[in-house]
This record gives structure tokens, C-alpha cells and sequence, in this order.
């Protein structure tokens, strides 16, 4: 019963699909979303070869909500194409975990191997 | 004297060489362009600092990370606080506001969220109990030196400092045991949180919640966490001899340095960019001087500089990967509710389904 227990409520829904008259052109909108996922996914859809358009919005900021707009061409549907850039966006964090393993253990054996340098010039004084 | 106006940034053409002159069946989707291009080189990993480069990555997931480094990766902090006696001079929403601040070294992995709703009950799985009982007891003083018929002024009386190290962990339940390894403790004790007269108490349960830094700012596993774009300092044409000691005398970072050529035209000597990480873009070398038209400032496009300062409760690599998960799991939650929303025949129209 205190002031930090107001919190904004959740969103109604985590995905909706707004009306559409083609599958190859429509407008979702996530909930609870902002530029985090917005600008990353918008980012992903561009690559993709299927996407004529993709672009991303947030309408209000008080309202967490996020729109994304993507036209696909004939070859796939606009939700097929969602879906496969949030495949695409996992796969990149995969990538990203590995990069970062790679990363850690080649700074932990570059600070190994100045660490024993310096042991061995101090011997060879 | 006319100023300049410098383009800080490369031109994309540069950054996306890969997608020129490219049929639609070559282009590149973005995994496959960092499967080949995205790199990690880690300059600094210690218990409070990481700081590392990440090559290759667009500005959106660089953004991205960086945004879920400040406010989405969960950490413990104090909550709800049972006030049992204040009689300090701060108020009870003061003092509880400071709690809520300290920082909990706490694995926020082993804890669950509070079911949402006023209702939900705090369990040994959710929630960690700290105490804090303080009395500041009056000195006793043998009457000698008072008995001059002067009050007692406050000003004089001693005072109580109270720390963070007086929080005192409760195990609730089975804790005891599956927290033994890494007992649940304030990151640094050395907090000041208030002070305390002769005579004055204070008495108080705080209850630690798992949260994001969305949420409050308390819960940031960051002091600070930020990127900026590795500078890159063009000599469009050459800068020989006087002229390239000057630059490098200019420049306050000491980007530039002196290649001697031994003894040609200009003296031998050729300036050289030899530090752009190091360079601030204060712009020195083209504020004034014979090499203003002569250096380009810019910046690397792909090439963020993070830093990762971790406020304790969590290691910078810790807080990375949790990063990374974070935006895993926004994925996979949505690929959830997207099935089920078209399962359900869900969004408006389809009539027609195409023209």
C-alpha cells in the first residue's frame, strides 16, 4: 500500500495482428516492448531478402506498446517472415554468446601469458 | 575565418561495402554478415570494469545490449521494509528509500519474481530477509564535569553513525542451506545510512524482491553502462615537417606521432595517427592551425567501445551474458505468443487473403 506499489500495469497482450486485407502486408503489435527489440528486430527483418518494407514505432511512450509494419513479397507471408527474424535474432545471441566465450577465454590466456613474463624477467635478472 | 563543418560519421557506403552491387539472391541476411564480421576484443575484465570492443554489430543490437545492461537484467534489492522503531532523525519513508538503495550481493538466479498481484506471498524462494537493530545507548557520565548547571547540547552529545554492514541476513526456510555457498551480504559496508543520537533506535526488517531496472532503478546491475564509437582520424593529404610536429604537439591525447622518412623534402618527418582510440574529438588539431583542412575527424560506424561498470552484486561478464539472455528470451516469448495468437485464428479481415 505505498507509492512504489503503483506500477504500471502490464500490457493486454503480448502479440496482436492488427486488421489486414493480405497476408503479405500487415501491422503487429507487441506489448511490453520498446526500441529494445524494436530497433533490433526492424534491423533483422531489413535483411532478410523476403521483406519489401519493415519499420517499427512506439505511438505513445506512456503506452507499452511497439507496431511493427512488414510488407513481405509473394515468396512468404508477413507473419513467416516474423517469425523467421526472431529465429534469425535467437540465432544472433547464440552467436554472440559464443563470440563473447571465445572473447573471455582468449583475454584470461593473453593475461596468463603476460603474468608469466613478468615472472620470468624477474628471474633472469 | 571560416569554420568547418565535419561529417562525424563514415559514410554507410563504406560499412555495407558487402551489399553493393549485390543481386537480391547474394545479399547477405545480418546473422550471416556477423557470422563472418562480428568480433569481441576484451581490453579490460576485473570485478567492477569490463571493457571491451565489439566489431562488426549494428548500431541497433549495440543499442539494444546496452539498453537491457541498464534496465532489464534483474538483480535483489530491498523492497518492503517492516519498520519496528525510528526514532532517528530521518523519516521512515527516508530511511526506507535508502535501503531499497543498497546494493545486495545475491544470486537474483536463485530467486523467483513475485507473482504479480497484492496478494502474492512472500516464500523462502522469493523473497530475503535482512535486520537491522540499533540502539544508540547514553552514555553514562559521572556527574563531575556537568555539574555546571549548563542543559546538555545536542551539539555536543556523540553521534552514532549507522552502516551498511549493521544489515544482518535471516535465512528463511531451507536457505540456510541452498545459500550457503555464497551467503547473501550487502556489496560494501561501508554505506553510510544514518545517524543516530544518544537514546535514539532503530529497528527494521527489510524484504529484498527480485526486480529490473525498469522497474526501479535500485535494481540496475550497473553503476553505468554505455558505448561509444571508436573515433577515426583522417590525414586526407600528407602533413610533413613543421607542420606535423605542430599537429602532434596540438592534439592533448597524443594521437599523433612522427614518422621520420630520414631527410627528404618537408625535413623526413610525416605525421601519423597512431592512438585514434585515444582520441576525444576535441578537436584541437582542426580548430586552428596549418593542419586544419588537412584532418578529417570521423567515426568507425561498427566499432563500439563498451564499458561495463558493475555496481558489485553481479561480475561485468555475469551481467553481459545475462544481457544476451534477456534478449534471447524476448524472442522465444514471443515466437510463444505469436503461435498461439494465430492458433486462435487471431487479427482482424483475411477475407480475401490476397488480391
Amino acid at each position: 500500500m505505498s507509492v512504489n506499489e503503483h506500477r504500471p500495469p502490464p500490457a493486454d497482450k503480448k502479440f496482436e495482428s492488427l486488421e489486414y486485407t493480405d497476408e503479405h502486408s500487415r501491422t503487429f503489435v507487441f506489448g511490453d516492448e520498446d526500441h529494445t527489440l524494436g530497433n533490433s528486430l526492424r534491423h533483422v527483418l531489413m535483411g532478410r531478402k523476403e521483406t519489401t518494407f519493415c519499420g517499427y514505432s512506439v505511438p505513445h511512450p506512456s503506452e507499452p506498446k511497439m507496431n511493427v509494419r512488414l510488407q513481405t513479397s509473394t515468396s512468404k507471408t508477413a507473419v513467416e517472415v516474423l517469425k523467421d527474424g526472431l529465429h534469425e535474432l535467437v540465432e544472433i545471441c547464440d552467436l554472440f554468446d559464443f563470440t563473447l566465450d571465445s572473447a573471455i577465454a582468449g583475454y584470461e590466456a593473453r593475461e596468463k601469458d603476460a603474468g608469466a613474463e613478468s615472472k620470468g624477467q624477474s628471474k633472469s635478472v | 575565418m571560416a569554420t568547418r563543418v565535419d561529417s562525424y560519421l563514415v559514410e554507410a557506403d563504406q560499412l555495407y561495402e558487402s551489399y553493393r552491387s549485390l543481386s537480391l539472391e547474394e545479399a547477405k541476411t545480418v546473422v550471416e554478415h556477423l557470422r563472418e564480421n562480428l568480433r569481441i576484443h576484451i581490453v579490460k575484465l576485473d570485478a567492477e570494469e569490463m571493457i571491451f570492443d565489439l566489431i562488426g554489430a549494428d548500431a541497433s543490437l549495440a543499442n539494444a545490449l546496452r539498453r537491457i545492461l541498464l534496465a532489464e537484467v534483474p538483480t535483489m534489492a530491498i523492497e518492503t521494509v517492516h519498520m519496528f522503531a525510528n526514532s532517528s532523525i530521518l523519516h521512515d519513508e527516508v530511511l526506507a528509500h535508502r535501503l531499497g538503495l543498497i546494493p545486495i550481493f545475491a544470486d537474483p538466479a536463485q530467486f523467483e519474481y513475485m507473482p504479480p498481484g497484492s496478494s502474492s506471498e512472500a516464500t523462502e524462494h522469493n523473497t530475503l530477509v535482512f535486520d537491522m537493530d540499533i540502539s544508540f545507548q547514553p552514555p553514562k557520565s559521572e556527574e563531575s564535569k556537568n555539574n555546571n548547571n549548563t542543559p546538555p547540547s545536542a551539539l555536543n552529545a556523540p553521534t552514532l553513525s549507522v552502516f551498511s554492514n549493521q544489515l544482518v541476513w535471516r535465512p528463511m526456510g531451507e536457505q540456510g542451506v541452498t545459500l550457503a555457498e555464497a551467503p547473501p551480504r550487502v556489496v560494501h559496508s561501508d554505506i553510510l545510512l544514518a545517524k543516530l543520537k544518544p537514546g535514539q533506535r532503530i529497528k527494521v526488517e527489510g524484504w529484498c524482491r527480485k526486480g529490473v531496472g525498469k522497474d526501479h532503478a535500485k535494481y540496475s546491475p550497473v553503476s553505468t553502462a554505455s558505448y561509444r564509437l571508436l573515433p577515426r582520424v583522417e590525414i586526407v593529404e600528407p602533413i610533413t615537417g613543421e607542420e606535423a610536429e605542430g599537429l602532434v604537439k596540438l592534439c592533448p591525447m597524443n594521437v599523433f606521432d612522427i614518422e621520420d622518412l630520414g631527410g627528404r623534402k618537408g625535413g623526413g618527418k610525416k605525421a601519423v595517427v597512431n592512438r585514434p582510440r585515444d582520441c576525444t574529438m576535441c578537436r584541437e588539431c582542426i580548430r586552428e592551425g596549418p593542419a586544419v583542412e588537412k584532418v578529417k575527424l570521423k567515426r568507425v560506424a561498427d566499432h563500439f567501445i563498451f564499458s561495463i561498470e558493475s555496481v558489485g552484486a553481479l561480475s561485468p561478464e555475469r551481467i553481459l551474458k545475462d544481457a544476451v539472455n534477456v534478449l534471447r528470451h524476448k524472442c522465444t516469448v514471443l515466437l510463444e505468443a505469436i503461435e498461439k495468437e494465430i492458433a486462435a485464428g487471431g487479427g482482424g479481415g483475411g477475407e480475401g487473403g490476397g488480391r
